[in-house]
């Protein structure tokens, strides 16, 4: 049976490694005029936690 | 977002960098971020292809929502700790201080 679909078919668990990625990011400041970047995941490997903060869409409140 | 504004020494203190993932482009984050008074933080778009991260990450719903969640890796790229909320709903900030806590 196919899952609802308003609900990810999956999700990754707690003790997995994390998917690395690369994506196109405002400055390291956003909204404050720092230029825009490519940030990757990875280079931050062995120097610092990561909070990662998934949002549903800009100008959401909050 | 913003209520991370607040909190951003306490995850400097705990070495932690805060990275916000939306499908939005950039220029759309850039100008959200300027609306709040700009953050100390970046924004990420996952919109190429749309959604991918999100996806990989199990937060991209069937209708092309990203669900609001927080992701704490570790230094060595392992997922330490793990929060859904419904998209009206704000994850607690005490609770992801708590899990970088245990990183330290």
């Amino acid at each position: 049976m196919a899952a609802p679909p308003n609900r990810p078919v999956w999700r990754l668990s707690v003790g997995e490694e994390a998917p690395d990625f690369e994506l196109t990011a405002t400055g390291d400041a956003a909204g404050k005029g720092t230029p825009r970047k490519k940030i990757k995941l990875s280079d931050y490997r062995g120097k610092k936690n990561v909070v990662l903060a998934f949002y549903p869409a800009a100008f959401t409140p909050v | 977002m913003p209520s991370y504004e607040e909190d951003l020494s306490e995850f400097e203190r705990r070495n932690a960098q805060v990275l916000g993932i939306s499908t939005d482009q950039v220029f759309s984050n850039e100008a959200w971020a300027k609306s709040m008074g700009g953050l100390s933080y970046p924004l990420l778009s996952d919109n190429w292809p749309y959604g991918y991260v999100a996806a990989q990450y199990g937060v991209l719903r069937g209708t092309g929502t990203v669900e609001r969640a927080i992701f704490v890796v570790d230094k060595q790229g392992i997922v330490r700790y793990i929060d859904i909320h419904d998209i009206g709903q704000q994850p607690p900030t005490d609770k992801i201080m708590q899990a970088l806590d245990k990183l330290r």
